[in-house]
């Protein structure tokens, strides 16, 4: 890019050249000038001092032989010469011979030579002939000297000037080169038309041709070679982008191919099938077996007259059918998917598999996968095979509650909101509350006490849940460390049995504030605890340190009664459903009495909850209870409101 | 008319020559200068005398002593770095053997003219004489007052005579006279 002090190459070296020109000439001008001057001047003065040293002897000789007459005579000739002004003979200072011309003339134009005058033997100086010359001559010469120079020097600048031309006449292919040059464009090569007589400048020309083919031929290359990188960066692109909506397996689109579809799709069913216990197959037959099977179902459903089959994750396929539904025809045409998977056999091997599916799906418009997923999910939970999405189910307002409940476990925690409430236990036998059950409580900012029933299944789905069972641990093991004659009781579910830390931290406590002959650790029946073999072995390590062991609501599973044994479990929580209307109810007053029985001879004790009135207390009292939970006995408090005196209702 | 001519020769005779005073002072002054003006002298005499000989005949001789008491007025009896002796030498006395640097020969006939400056070429010496025609004899200087003081010199007398100082020669006026 040219700045604007970038000057052309032949206008720079014409400046230079003129200058150094000038500086030449000049310098040539004045050295010459003074050089010959000088010389001139020198030459003049020899001259004036030669007439005086070629006259002084002959003065010499004659003042030697006193020949004064013949002095003047000798002044005269001396005169005669064309540029002596005067001529001054001294003695002892003193002038004894003069002559001079009659002529005016400049002091300053005048040369003064003084030569001494000795006796002919040359021993003794006898006087001084001074002369005075003329400088006119000099002038003469030194303006002819003068007008020399400057001619010289003319012809010098007129040559000079020829010499820039011919370097501007010889510049004048570079001019148009360095031209070519700034307009040069990778697409119009450069034609060189100059022809020039200078090497330099064919060369230049030459190796500029050379790099211009060398560039054309690397643009070609280049443009070969991007060519080549596109087309592998489309085929890597779109291989890319087939693996990135393509499940690798089956061969089916995946999540993201049907998230992008549904953008697009307003009208359709949208069904996600899952292969019920598919684990169980990978664990009997192995992952092998599991993936093979999964590759047989996936052709199954690509055979179906589906618009699309999609696997979204392991044992989860989505299937897409274009058109506007009824619901009746919707469920007619699961239940027929349903059937038709179902009626077909999977081989692992020789090995016929028969596989059960779950089917969740909408037909809203647009349909999505949350409105197909929530189906699913109330399939599952429902136990029933299919299950067609309904707007009735409020699932949004169950969504921003759990957000609600979420946010306020969070800020509750921060804020020390989590509270423990107890409710006694009263002893049927000896007549006095034996201890208290441990309970959960969240206290809104406005005081309002908030249920465990509104929280707690939530934030056994979080990260909070552990602390909340600590903070219960921790509360409770303190405040009945001192209370040596009550015993209370935890509830742990299995998330937090399974949970090591939460073990190990329980353990800690109850040895730290030495409860652990008066801690009683609930869990509830419905969790199924007995195949967890972590939660045997945590029963085995508490009744080891000499805990209790309590199973809630007990009655509302299977109940089954083996494991009560396997456990050696201490006491049974008759579930509270049963309780609360066994004062009016004859089968139930039948399941709690056969209950009552079966524990008295296991010689585990009993405990009767929801026991809310004085009818329903003497009922499970006569049945023969041993131990009653309820608001007639008291309802929940804060632990910090509990006396060790108030052991008696 | 005749008779006084006659009788102004016989005197000429009788008391011999004529001379102007004027031109012997002016020879006294220059004539023994010139002497030290011979090339070589200096280192030759130096610390020696130089003996100028006077040479006059009988009838001069008050004249040769006028001409010795002028020379010893004006230089005494140094010249340059020499001693200056000047005698008075009649022309019958002249002979090779005598001790002397210079011939002063003042006026004679030609005999005697000749016989001095065959003497003085013989020993090399430099010959002034009074007349400036004398050097038709062989002499070699003469002095004349002209409008100014003229320093003759006879060419043909060179060969005999030792070698003076260049510049004499540049002051001097050339006469070629007298044969060998």
């Amino acid at each position: 890019m040219l700045g604007r002090t970038d000057k052309s190459l032949s206008s720079t070296l014409t400046i230079y050249v003129v200058m150094g020109g000038l500086f030449v000439f000049l310098s040539i001008f004045f050295v010459f000038g003074n050089i010959g001057k000088k010389i001139l001047f020198d030459i003049e003065k020899e001259k004036a001092e030669l007439i005086a040293t070629t006259f002084a002897p002959q003065i010499g000789l004659n003042l030697y032989l006193g020949l004064d007459d013949r002095l003047d005579e000798i002044l005269r000739q001396i005169m005669t010469q064309k540029d002596i002004i005067s001529v001054f003979l001294k003695k002892d200072g003193r002038v004894i011979s003069q002559l001079e011309k009659d002529q005016e003339s400049d002091d300053t134009d005048i040369f003064r030579v003084e030569v001494p005058v000795f006796e002919p033997d040359g021993t003794k100086r006898i006087a001084v002939l001074e002369l005075y010359y003329s400088s006119l001559h000099y002038q003469q010469m030194s303006k002819e000297l003068t007008h020399i120079l400057i001619i010289f020097l003319s012809i010098l600048a007129l040559l000079y000037l020829g010499l820039v031309y011919l370097i501007q006449k010889r510049l004048v292919p570079l001019k148009k080169l360095a031209h070519l040059l700034a307009e040069y464009d990778v697409k119009k090569p450069v034609v060189f038309e100059s022809q020039s007589r200078d090497r330099e400048i064919k060369q230049i020309e030459q190796a500029i041709q050379k790099m211009q083919e060398n560039i054309q031929a690397h643009m070609n290359f280049q443009k070969n070679m991007n060519q080549l990188l596109s087309e592998r960066v489309n085929e890597k692109t779109a291989e890319l982008w087939k693996q990135l909506h393509t499940d690798s397996l089956t061969g089916l689109p995946n999540r993201k191919a049907l998230i992008e579809d549904l953008v697009h799709i307003d009208c359709a069913l949208l069904a996600i099938i899952n292969i019920d216990g598919f684990t169980e197959i990978n664990d009997l037959y192995g992952h092998k077996a599991g993936d093979q099977i999964l590759q047989q179902f996936a052709q199954k459903l690509k055979l179906m007259d589906f618009d699309k089959v999609y696997r979204t994750s392991g044992d989860e396929y989505v299937i897409l059918k274009k058109g506007t539904y009824q619901v009746d025809s919707a469920l007619k045409l699961m239940k027929e998917i349903r059937e038709s998977i179902e009626n077909q056999k999977f081989y692992y091997e020789d090995t016929p598999i028969d596989l059960h599916v779950t089917i969740g799906a909408t037909i809203e418009q647009p349909p999505t996968i949350i409105q197909a997923d929530m189906a699913y999910k109330m399939a599952k939970k429902a136990r029933k095979p299919l299950m067609l999405f309904s707007e009735e189910w409020h699932l949004e307002k169950n969504f921003r509650d759990n957000i609600h409940w979420g946010s306020e476990i969070k800020s509750a925690l921060s804020e020390g909101r989590i509270h423990t409430y107890a409710q006694p236990l009263y002893d049927l036998k000896r007549k006095r509350i034996k201890g208290y059950e441990m309970l959960v409580r969240l206290i809104k900012r406005d005081g309002t006490v908030v249920s465990p029933y509104y929280f707690l299944s939530l934030a056994q789905k979080t990260h909070y849940y552990p602390t909340i069972t600590r903070l219960i641990v921790e509360q409770s093991c303190a405040f009945f460390a001192d209370k040596k004659d009550l015993t209370f009781s935890i509830n742990l579910s299995v998330e937090d049995i399974l949970n090591s830390e939460t073990v190990a931290f329980i353990k800690d406590r109850i040895t730290h504030y030495h409860v652990v002959d008066r801690v009683v650790f609930e869990l509830l029946e419905s969790e199924n605890i007995e195949l967890y073999p972590e939660a045997e072995a945590f029963v085995a390590e508490m009744k080891e340190l000499g805990c209790q062991i309590a199973i809630d609501d007990f009655g509302t599973g299977y109940s089954n009664f083996s494991y009560l044994v396997n456990l050696k479990v201490d006491y049974i929580k008759i579930d509270g459903s049963l309780i609360k209307n066994i004062h009016t109810d004859k089968n139930t007053q039948i399941v709690v009495e056969t209950i009552i029985s079966f524990a008295k001879k296991l010689g585990v004790k009993t405990v009767a909850e929801f026991v809310s009135n004085d009818v329903i207390f003497e009922t499970v009292e006569k049945l023969g209870v041993d131990i009653v939970q309820g608001y007639y006995i008291d309802e929940p408090k804060p632990i910090e409101r509990i006396s060790s005196k108030q052991t008696v209702v | 008319m005749r008779i006084f001519l006659v009788i102004l020769l016989c005197l000429d005779v009788v008391f011999g020559y004529s001379y102007n005073d004027l031109l012997i002072d002016a020879q006294s002054r220059i004539y023994p200068k010139l002497i030290i003006l011979q090339e070589g002298l200096t280192k030759q005499k130096e610390g020696d005398s130089i003996t100028l000989g006077v040479v006059h005949m009988a009838e001069d001789e008050e004249i040769a002593h006028q001409i010795v008491q002028k020379i010893e007025h004006y230089h005494g009896h140094q010249i340059g770095v020499f001693h200056l002796d000047v005698q008075t030498i009649p022309f019958t006395a002249l002979n090779p053997s005598m001790k002397i640097d210079a011939l002063y020969l003042l006026k004679a006939d030609a005999k005697h003219l000749k016989s001095a400056v065959a003497i003085g070429r013989k020993k090399h010496i430099p010959i002034f004489v009074y007349d400036l025609n004398d050097l038709k004899y062989g002499a070699l200087l003469a002095l004349t007052i002209e409008r100014s003081t003229v320093i003759y010199l006879n060419r043909s007398a060179l060969s005999y005579s030792p070698r003076f100082n260049t510049v004499l020669y540049s002051i001097a006026r050339f006469v070629n006279v007298g044969t060998d």
